[in-house]
C-alpha cells in the first residue's frame, strides 16, 4: 500500500492507502475524499476528478492527452499542475505524495 | 458577482436624469403635453376574437413570427459573468443559455447529442465551465463543444467534432439576448432595431442588477397578456386600488422603432416644467413602456425597471418571466426596504391585476359572447401593434 495525502479545498488532510496500479481517483473515492466527484467513474468523460499535483510530480508524469487537457481547460478552477486523477495510476514512489483538491468540480 | 461587475453597477448614478437618455427618448418626452392639453383621439378599430382563441391564428403566429424571426429570449445579466449557464424552458422548448470563458453568449437546445437527455434542469444561473450529461456522462464545454464521451472507444468511427451541442443563432445587444427558436430557419434579427437597442442601453439594462424574478403560468393567449402594456385605458380602472391614482387618464406619446413600440407618458405629477428641474429623477414623472417585438415588455418606474417575456406555449397558455431590475444591488438598509416594497407591490399589481384580467378576458372570449374586440382612443397603440404583427403574417 502507498500512503497518499489529499488536501481538500478547506484544508482538511485525508491520508488514504492506495494500491499500486489503481487510479489515483479510485484511492481518493475509497478514502472518502469528498472533493473528488468522478461522475463518469473513471472513463475520462466528465473532468470531475480534477486534482492539483505538486510541480515535481506533475513533471515526472507523462502529460495529459488532448481530451484530458480539454476537460481541465473548460473547468472553472484549472491550474498549471491540474490532472484528472482517473488518468494517474498509483506507483510505489508516490508514498507520501500530497495532492490538492479544487474548491469545486465545475 | 465579480468585483468589476459590482463596481460597474455601483459606480452608476443611482437616479437617471433626462439628459442620460437618448436624444430620441428626450425628444419624445418633450412631446408629452400637459394633462390639461392632452387630446384623446376617437378611433374605430376592432379585431376578431379568433386572434385570441383560434388555433389557426396561433399556428400562423408560431410559424411566421416566433419560429421565423429572432425573439427576445432573456436578459444579458442572467449570464452576467463568463462561465455561467442556465436552462430556459419558457417557450416550451428546452434551451440552454450560456456565456463562455471568452464572454460570448450562446443559446443551445438543451439536449445531449447522444440520446437527447436534458443536460441541465432548473432555471437558476449556475457557474460552470462544462456540463456533463447525467445519463451517460458526455461532457460539453459551455461553448457547446463536446469535450469527451464516456468509453468513446466503443463507438466505431466516432468523430467527436460532429456531436457538439445544437446551437441556435443568437445576438446580444442593449442588455437583451435575442435568439432564433428554429435552428433551421434563415436567421432574421431585423426586429433588433438600433434605436430600441440604444434606448435599452440608456437605461443601463446591460449592467442592471436583477433584484427579483418570477415565473407566471397563465391561462390566456399571449396577446391578452400583452394588451394591458399597450394601453393606459385600464390603469385608472383595473388598478384603482393600487397604482391607478399615480397615473393620468391621457394618451401616450407613441413611436414605432422598426417593429418595436415605445410609449412614453407623464404620470399624474407630470408637468412640462418638471423636465427642467436640475438633477431630477426622470422616472418619477415619466413612464416608458416598450414592446420588444413581438412579446417583450419593458416598463420603467422611479427606482426600478420591469422586464417581461410573454412566451406562448399554447393558444390559451402563456408563460411570463418577470424581472425587476435595479441600478444597484440592495446593499444598504434603505435600498433593501425600497426594493422589497417595490417588488412585492409590482408582482401583486401585475400578477393579481393585469395577469388576472388577461385570464378573465380569455375565459370570456372563449365563451363565444363576442365576435370582435373593439378598441378605444386610449387603446390606439393596440391596433397599431396588431398592424405590425399582421404585416409579418401571410396576407389573408
Amino acid at each position: 500500500m502507498v500512503e497518499i495525502v489529499f488536501v481538500e479545498a478547506d484544508g482538511e488532510e485525508i491520508t488514504v492507502d492506495a494500491e499500486v496500479g489503481e487510479p489515483l481517483m479510485r484511492a481518493a473515492k475509497n478514502g472518502g475524499v469528498a472533493g473528488v466527484v468522478a461522475q463518469c467513474d473513471g472513463s475520462m468523460a466528465c473532468g470531475t476528478c480534477q486534482v492539483y499535483l505538486e510541480p515535481d510530480w506533475y513533471q515526472r508524469l507523462e502529460g495529459p492527452s488532448e481530451i484530458e487537457g480539454d476537460l481541465i481547460e473548460f473547468s472553472l478552477f484549472p491550474r498549471e499542475t491540474s490532472r484528472l486523477s482517473c488518468q494517474i495510476p498509483v506507483v510505489a514512489e508516490m508514498e507520501g505524495m500530497r495532492v490538492s483538491v479544487p474548491e469545486a468540480q465545475l | 458577482m465579480t468585483k468589476p461587475a459590482l463596481e460597474e453597477m455601483t459606480s452608476k448614478p443611482l437616479v437617471q436624469t433626462i439628459n442620460m437618455l437618448t436624444d430620441s427618448q428626450q425628444t419624445a418626452i418633450r412631446k408629452i403635453s400637459s394633462h390639461d392639453n392632452a387630446r384623446v383621439p376617437k378611433i374605430e378599430a376592432t379585431r376578431p376574437v379568433s386572434m385570441f382563441t383560434g388555433q389557426e391564428f396561433y399556428d400562423l403566429e408560431q410559424r411566421h413570427i416566433f419560429r421565423k424571426r429572432a425573439v427576445p429570449l432573456t436578459l444579458s445579466m442572467m449570464v452576467g459573468e463568463p462561465d455561467t449557464v442556465f436552462a430556459h424552458d419558457g417557450y416550451g422548448i428546452p434551451l440552454l443559455v450560456s456565456r463562455d470563458k471568452k464572454g460570448e453568449v450562446h443559446v443551445f437546445l438543451n439536449a445531449c447529442m447522444h440520446k437527447g437527455a436534458k443536460l441541465l434542469e432548473g432555471c437558476d444561473p449556475v457557474k460552470k465551465g462544462r456540463i456533463t450529461c447525467p445519463y451517460h456522462a458526455w461532457t460539453y464545454g459551455i461553448d457547446g463543444k463536446l469535450l469527451a464521451a464516456a468509453r468513446s472507444e466503443t463507438f466505431e468511427n466516432f468523430d467527436k467534432s460532429k456531436h457538439n451541442l445544437a446551437e441556435l443563432p443568437s445576438r446580444e445587444a442593449g442588455g437583451f439576448i435575442w435568439a432564433m427558436l428554429d435552428r433551421h430557419a434563415e436567421p432574421d434579427f431585423s426586429s433588433m432595431d438600433e434605436q430600441l437597442v440604444a434606448d435599452m442601453a440608456a437605461f443601463d439594462i446591460d449592467s442592471a442588477y436583477i433584484y427579483g424574478r418570477k415565473t407566471f403560468h397563465l391561462d390566456a393567449n399571449w396577446k391578452c397578456v400583452l394588451e394591458p402594456f399597450l394601453e393606459g385605458y385600464h390603469v385608472q380602472r383595473l388598478h384603482a386600488k393600487t397604482v391607478g391614482p399615480l397615473f393620468a387618464d391621457v394618451p401616450n406619446v407613441t413611436d414605432v422603432l422598426g417593429v418595436n413600440i415605445r410609449q412614453i407618458s407623464g404620470k399624474l405629477n407630470y408637468t412640462p416644467d418638471c423636465l427642467d428641474i436640475p438633477n431630477e429623477n426622470i422616472h418619477k414623472s415619466v413612464t416608458h413602456a416598450y414592446n420588444i417585438f413581438p412579446n417583450g415588455v419593458v416598463v420603467t418606474s422611479p427606482y426600478y425597471i420591469s422586464v417581461m417575456f410573454l412566451m406562448p406555449t399554447a393558444v390559451n397558455r402563456t408563460t411570463v418571466q418577470y424581472f425587476m431590475l435595479t441600478r444597484s444591488p440592495d446593499d444598504n438598509e434603505k435600498a433593501k426596504e425600497l426594493y422589497k416594497k417595490s417588488y412585492d407591490m409590482i408582482v401583486d399589481v401585475f400578477g393579481n391585476e393585469d395577469f388576472w384580467a388577461a385570464q378573465m378576458s380569455q375565459a370570456g372570449l372563449e365563451s363565444g359572447a363576442l365576435d370582435e374586440v373593439v378598441y378605444s382612443g386610449l387603446e390606439e397603440t393596440i391596433p397599431r401593434y396588431y398592424d405590425i404583427l399582421e404585416s409579418c403574417l401571410p396576407q389573408q
